[in-house]
């Protein structure tokens, strides 16, 4: 079965560097640019992954997890935050709803096994 | 290092880096003007941000760290601990220029290091918090929000290669400080150098066999999508493993939160793993759940291990079971940035106006060299299917005409689409000028006002981006020398500031281009003596000779003595319109001495076609651009007469010279009863091209002669006639130049005309 993961990086080559380091063909993923943009193909695709970056334009990462918690369908979805900021920037009442976070630069296994461990089998 | 160092990966990150270089110089140049522009503030800060991010994701450590300067220094501005002001933007503009030239070397092969000039420029800003900084000369560590990146920012950069990372880590690791989870990192998460914000503490261990877990999920576990059975899975990996439960904990049904995670654990493990690998199982977890381990010792006893996690400090998770999980963030509001006269929002800032709704439309990036090639073939598609129409006539095509006329409209709009591909918005040229006039304006020390006018006009992008040289070198003009300073402005009634206009609109199925200012104007006088001195016009003629301004662009008028005597115009203006004619455009000049000059381009839409007229000379097949043509004569055996010793021939009454192009393709044969003249302009003078026989019009796509046949002036192109057979371009301008007409041109009397225009 396989499994759909959503990343939202307004950089290019970041997501161009995720999606190369996710080939698989049990893994689909969906690159947007923006917070907006992934909002809106969440709303209307089954998704088992969200990763996201945080500093975006339109809408960014935070604004986009709190606005996917309310979809009813993504309540439990599983967040992963890949940015450059550091969680200890950001209170912890901020980071609610939040799965996992990942430092940029990001090594590939390490992002690989947190989404091993991130997707339901 | 880190990351991926890839090649794949670095060609795109230069691709993108360049456009947030952009995007960062604009925002830096908006900046003081914009103050309080929240949404511009964020967006120049996302430049920053992404790019840092970018470079670090493709392994370029020392890009990535320098780039951390210029964001730390946003960062302090944006949570509003930093004023702007002139100083700190130039040297925000610098860092920019520098890490534009650390891109560019870097993708050139051949990478500089970070400036420490620019490095310690930056860090002394976060030492110093601008003015109306909260008066804390604490060493900049007292403001709150921008702190972490503050006072850990980077080693003075000595060793360019300093890793980005050991910054941030410290910026972490004493932020961190408030929580006492002491040595962060595994050893094995170390070398994998992931830095797991929420990775458990790890307490020193040897592998005895046998361990104990408790473990207590956070009541949200469940609300951030994790499930703890995934976590007694991968412990089962690591040994024989007995995982006990209280379910007395879980409340009677009609008062249970399903949401809510009431359980908690424990775990009989028998593993030689050791303990940093046991805990990286629990790494979703950390955050709020608690994890106790104890290990059994040679006696039986159960120990403690490790530090206990995060019993207290770190499970105070704020929030109670029962907050609306991720309530406390707001969509931040994106506000719509002031429609401004100046020229802002490449495409990627482009402010996004509440009215749009999401973007559906996605872009895509080609390689321009293969989009040059398609427009070419749907070209030659259209002329084909255009030429197949030729068989409609035929009786037995009847059944298929119906098909061909739809090949035929097809095959248009493709072509059309694609000649549309090659358009942009001229902005991404007039985006530059800003940084220019500022940059100028600064060295002069003269107040100019850049207005831009017409920015969303699309042109050929060749022609975009080829016409930024020349108007730089208008621009460069106009403020060195064509604007008057701020007290010699004031005498003259004028006011203080000087303003340079840049606009673009279309003229026909041209587009004009045009620089002005409103500063001097250009000294008439002057430009006709040092044109006779030169001997480019004749003696007496006057300063108002439609022809005079057209001097100065010739090669030979523009020396550098000249600069202060013509108020700085001419210097080099042989090579701006050199450049425009390579455009297949257009350059012209209009001045009223003290009210200012304009310049204007007026430039095809697009360089891949061109309207033409097909000619014949000698039995050969020519196009000749339309726009070079001003009108067509009859030669009705008229016979050349010849005045200052070249042939010249009678046009209503004016004597106007002629080119044969027999005697320039040195063809021989009979003369065709009726010759036709092509009428053109060369420098201010109409000039007559003879050929023998005019056939038509033709829209032609132009396709570029070989490699070997660069240097033929006269043709500046082939194209695929309607018949399959293949027409040379003339460039009826070098023709002229090369019949050696132009250097005496000047000499002929002045023809009567409007303003000097100057035709290729």
């Amino acid at each position: 079965m396989s499994k759909t993961i959503v990343h939202a990086d307004d950089s290019a080559s970041v997501r161009r560097w995720v999606a190369e380091q996710l080939s698989d063909p049990e893994l689909k993923v969906i690159s947007v640019a923006d917070g907006e943009a992934a909002l809106s193909v969440l709303k209307e695709t089954a998704c088992d992954l969200l990763l996201t970056d945080l500093e975006m334009p339109n809408l960014d990462g935070l604004g986009l997890v709190a606005a996917v918690r309310d979809l009813p369908m993504h309540r439990f979805l599983p967040v992963l935050v890949l940015s450059s900021h550091q969680p200890t920037e950001y209170d912890p009442e901020v980071r609610q709803g939040i799965t996992g976070w990942l430092v940029k630069p990001i090594a590939p296994d390490n992002l690989r096994r947190w989404i091993r461990r991130l997707l339901p089998r | 290092m880190s990351g991926s160092s890839d090649d794949r990966f670095r060609e795109m990150f230069y691709e993108e880096a360049r456009e947030l270089l952009i995007s960062l110089e604009e925002g830096l140049m908006d900046l003081e003007r914009r103050q309080g522009d929240r949404a511009h503030l964020d967006r120049t800060f996302r430049a920053a941000h992404s790019l840092k991010g970018a470079a670090a994701m493709v392994g370029l450590a020392a890009l990535a760290e320098f780039t951390h300067g210029i964001e730390a220094v946003l960062d302090r501005i944006r949570a509003g601990t930093m004023a702007v002001d002139s100083e700190i933007i130039t040297t925000l503009l610098e860092s920019r220029d520098h890490l534009a030239a650390m891109v560019e070397s870097e993708s050139a092969g051949s990478p500089i290091p970070a400036s420490s000039e620019l490095t310690h420029r930056l860090q002394d800003l976060l030492r110093n918090p601008g003015p109306s900084g909260p008066g804390g000369g604490g060493g900049g560590t007292s403001a709150p929000p921008a702190a972490p990146s503050a006072p850990a920012s980077p080693p003075p950069a000595a060793p360019p290669a300093a890793p980005a990372p050991p910054a941030e880590a410290k910026a972490s690791a004493s932020k961190a400080s408030r929580k006492p989870r002491s040595p962060r990192k595994s050893k094995k998460m170390a070398a994998a150098e992931g830095k797991l914000a929420f990775s458990a503490p790890v307490g020193d261990g040897g592998g005895i066999p046998s361990y104990r877990i408790h473990f207590t999920p956070g009541p949200d576990t469940f609300r951030r999508g994790i499930t703890p059975t995934g976590t007694f899975e991968e412990l089962a990996e690591l040994g024989p493993i007995r995982v006990e439960t209280d379910p007395e904990v879980v409340p009677p049904l009609d008062e249970i939160d399903p949401e809510r995670c009431y359980l908690s654990w424990t775990i009989h493990l028998e593993t030689s793993a050791d303990l940093a690998q046991i805990r990286e199982v629990f790494l979703f977890f950390t955050e709020d759940s608690i994890v106790s381990m104890e290990r059994r010792d040679a006696e039986g006893r159960w120990l403690v291990v490790g530090e206990e996690p995060s019993a207290s400090p770190t499970s105070r998770i704020a929030a109670p079971a029962s907050v609306p999980v991720a309530a406390p963030v707001a969509p931040p509001v994106v506000e719509a940035a002031a429609p401004t006269q100046a020229a802002n929002g490449a495409p990627q800032s482009a402010a996004p106006a509440p009215r749009t709704p999401p973007r559906t439309t996605a872009r895509i990036r080609v390689d321009a060299a293969q989009l040059d090639d398609l427009v070419g073939l749907a070209g030659e598609l259209a002329v084909l299917s255009d030429n197949l129409m030729g068989i409609r006539e035929l009786p037995a095509v009847t059944q298929w005409l119906h098909a061909l006329e739809s090949l035929q409209r097809v095959s248009r709009e493709i072509r059309d689409t694609t000649l549309d591909l090659r358009m942009v918005p001229v902005d991404e040229l007039f985006s530059r000028f800003p940084r220019v006039v500022r940059d100028l304006a600064d060295r002069s020390g003269k107040e100019i006002e850049l207005r831009i006018v017409g920015q969303e006009t699309k042109l050929d992008r060749t022609i975009v981006e080829r016409l930024g040289d020349p108007m730089v070198h208008l621009i460069r003009n106009a403020v060195d020398h064509a604007l008057e300073p701020p007290a010699e402005r004031l005498e003259k009634g004028k006011p203080r500031g000087g303003r340079i206009t840049l606009s673009a609109g279309h003229e026909g199925d041209r587009v004009a281009v045009r620089v002005e200012d409103d500063g001097r104007g250009l000294d008439r006088d002057r430009i006709v003596r040092k044109g006779i001195a030169l001997g480019m016009v004749a003696p007496g003629t006057s300063p108002d000779d439609p022809r005079v301004v057209s001097l100065i662009f010739e090669p030979g008028f523009s020396t550098r003595d000249t600069v202060s005597e013509l108020s700085g115009r001419g210097v080099g203006l042989d090579v701006v319109r050199d450049a425009v004619r390579a455009l297949r455009g257009t350059v012209t000049v209009e001045s009223t001495p003290g009210k200012g000059t304009a310049f204007i381009f007026r430039l095809p839409l697009t360089l891949a076609l061109i309207d033409g007229l097909l000619v014949e000379t000698a039995g050969g097949k020519y196009v000749v651009p339309l726009a070079q043509v001003e009108e067509c004569v009859a030669l009705n055996g008229q016979r050349s007469a010849l005045a200052d010793d070249r042939p010249c021939i009678a046009v209503r009454g004016e004597l106007v010279p002629m080119v044969s192009l027999r005697n320039l393709f040195q063809a021989d044969g009979p003369l065709p009863p009726r010759q036709e003249l092509l009428l053109t302009r060369h420098a201010g003078q109409r000039v007559g091209v003879a050929v023998d026989r005019l056939l038509g019009r033709v829209q032609a796509v132009i396709q570029s002669l070989g490699e070997g046949l660069h240097d033929v002036g006269r043709f500046s192109g082939a194209t695929i006639l309607g018949d399959g057979s293949v027409s040379l371009i003339l460039d009826l301008s070098a023709l002229v130049s090369e019949s050696r007409f132009a250097e005496q041109s000047a000499r002929m009397s002045p023809s009567t005309g409007g303003r000097a225009e100057i035709i290729r």
